[in-house]
């Protein structure tokens, strides 16, 4: 398919994830961030204040639309009304970056709202590109596909995720965004080594990355989104840019225990300062 | 394979097998049906949280540890069944209606609906009202053939209880005096769920103000509304009905016979 290449909106550093709780603070301060990502399923209603305040924003911020709930990984119908309901967000706002999740949510008429892991399977890749694919020609632009946390494998798994990964994108001609903390858990929860995924990866494809917390349940890692990101995911981070290179834009993403927006800055300062180490800058206080 | 697959990893997440998922793999950490497991917790956990969102004022009456007990057996019993979270917690007040540990607390239902159609009424677009300067114009003839309509975002609950005021104690506690306290018996009220611009509102109506949000629900001309009110009470009373139901502005439409002006 042929993407329409150029967008006024552009992600560049470190963003962080917009949050209906820190609406007054941006609106208040207009803080010195890049960009914000929008968890853009709860804007899908026809109005009230969560669009007025998405108005606002974006009149000072660059978007970026980071969606759950397409499941592009599911046997159903793609659900036509969220992908219309999608594209006149996104004529209306202009993101730079659309992204969904490589999973499933919803299956013989049952939602889960839960990012579920997909069998790593020839099938499996054949079928989400084909779905990937009919979503990007649907919202006439490249999107973006993200690795999900995992704590459960099927038996009929016969690639490793990152093979999966790699296969999906390339073969959906889509691009990646790269959820390290999510690489963490999974590679936590099944014994793999996260530094080996990420060499798999097509790094011409990988346009953005993720930060986030998890809890350590004891015997698994859960990825809640609801805590500071961890030192071994900061690592891994580190790792990340001094293979990449620190271009792609970096998400610090909370989704639980939402805390004070002070919180988020900091978290976006400690990436900015790893990003500048990596990039020889001098660091900023 | 993902066909079974997934109907499989589904009714695991909502209908717990006895046997463990022979689909996953078995770990040294965490049995197959442990993996499983973990994916059924959250989702059942998300839900759960999602109904304390949708029904805060439910919430706030009864507590969290009950109001999560109770949405538990909700979502046990409710998978969901639209890709919009927004959308789910229809049947809740009927459950909670009909959750007999509640027995006690027959007003909980309304509670919970005056919650739910808040929640939908939230997301709605901002109501366009019509400008009623032009009524003063209006020949009587005009007059007695109009037909007005509501606003799409106005939704109004019926309760044997003073449910305003027992909304209002659970959703705003904050603002409520240590000193407030209901009276159950006060008697029946009607309470309106509506937008103004993009506040979400509720008030109480009287029973006159009721009738009338039901004939023009209706479609009834003005005339025939006037004429069926006319049993209960004056021209004045309904009259001023209809400009407490205008300056809520809870009126989007007002259809006049532009035939019937030459009648004046």
């Amino acid at each position: 398919m042929t993407m329409s290449a150029s967008v006024q909106n552009k992600c560049e550093g470190v963003g962080i994830g917009l949050r209906s709780a820190h609406y007054q603070d941006i609106l208040g301060s207009l803080p010195d961030i890049p960009w914000f990502e929008v968890l853009i399923d709860n804007y899908m209603n026809e109005g009230g204040y969560p669009l007025y305040y998405l108005d606002q924003i974006s009149q000072h911020y660059p978007l970026s639309f980071h969606s759950v709930g397409l499941s592009l990984g599911g046997m159903e119908a793609l659900e036509q009304t969220s992908i219309a309901r999608l594209k006149s967000l996104i004529d209306r706002y202009q993101p730079a970056l659309v992204s969904d999740h490589l999973c499933w949510t919803a299956h013989a008429g049952l939602h889960s709202h839960d990012l579920l892991p997909m069998p790593y399977t020839a099938e499996a890749v054949r079928h989400v590109a084909a779905r990937i694919d009919q979503v990007q020609n649907a919202l006439g632009r490249r999107i973006l596909v993200e690795n999900v946390s995992s704590y459960m494998q099927y038996q009929c798994s016969d690639l490793s995720e990152a093979q999966f990964f790699a296969e999906v994108v390339e073969s959906a001609d889509c691009d990646i965004l790269c959820d390290l903390n999510n690489i963490y858990v999974s590679a936590s929860n099944h014994d793999f080594d996260a530094m080996r995924y990420l060499e798999q990866l097509p790094v011409s494809r990988i346009r953005e990355l993720h930060l986030a917390g998890y809890e350590d349940q004891g015997r698994y890692l859960l990825d809640t989104h609801g805590e500071a990101v961890h030192a071994p995911v900061w690592a891994l981070y580190e790792q990340a840019l001094q293979r990449w290179g620190d271009t792609v834009p970096t998400l610090i993403e909370w989704d639980n225990n939402i805390p004070a927006f002070s919180v988020l800055l900091a978290e976006r300062d400690k990436a900015l300062q790893i990003s500048r180490r990596i990039s020889g800058d001098p660091v900023c206080a | 394979m993902l066909e079974t697959l997934y109907q499989q990893v589904i009714e695991g997440i909502y209908h717990e097998a006895k046997d463990p998922p022979a689909f996953v793999e078995h770990k040294q950490t965490l049995s197959a049906a442990e993996q499983l497991g973990i994916y059924r917790d959250s989702v059942h956990g998300n839900l759960v949280i999602a109904l304390g969102d949708i029904f805060p004022a439910v919430k706030e009456a009864l507590g969290a540890t009950f109001f999560d007990a109770m949405a538990s057996r909700y979502v046990a019993q409710h998978p969901s069944r639209s890709p919009r979270l927004d959308d789910y917690g229809e049947h809740f007040p009927a459950f909670v209606a009909s959750f007999e540990p509640l027995a006690d607390y027959p007003y909980m239902r309304d509670v919970a609906q005056l919650d739910w159609h808040w929640h939908r009424l939230f997301h709605m677009s901002s109501p366009t009202v019509v400008a009623f300067d032009s009524l003063a114009t209006l020949a009587p003839a005009q007059i007695e053939s109009m037909q007005l309509g509501l606003i799409p975002a106005l939704v109004w609950i019926d309760s044997a209880y003073p449910l305003e005021k027992i909304w209002r104690l659970s959703r705003f506690p904050e603002q409520a005096a240590s000193t407030d306290s209901i009276d159950l018996n006060e008697g029946a009220s009607t309470v309106v769920v509506y937008r103004f611009g993009l506040d979400t509102l509720v008030t109480s109506i009287d029973p006159l103000c009721r009738d009338l949000l039901i004939a023009i629900k209706k479609r009834k001309s003005f005339g025939t509304i006037c004429e069926e009110l006319g049993s209960k009470c004056g021209p004045e009373q309904i009259n001023q009905a209809l400009a407490t139901l205008v300056q809520h502005h809870w009126i989007s439409e007002l259809i006049v016979d532009t035939e019937s002006s030459g009648n004046a």
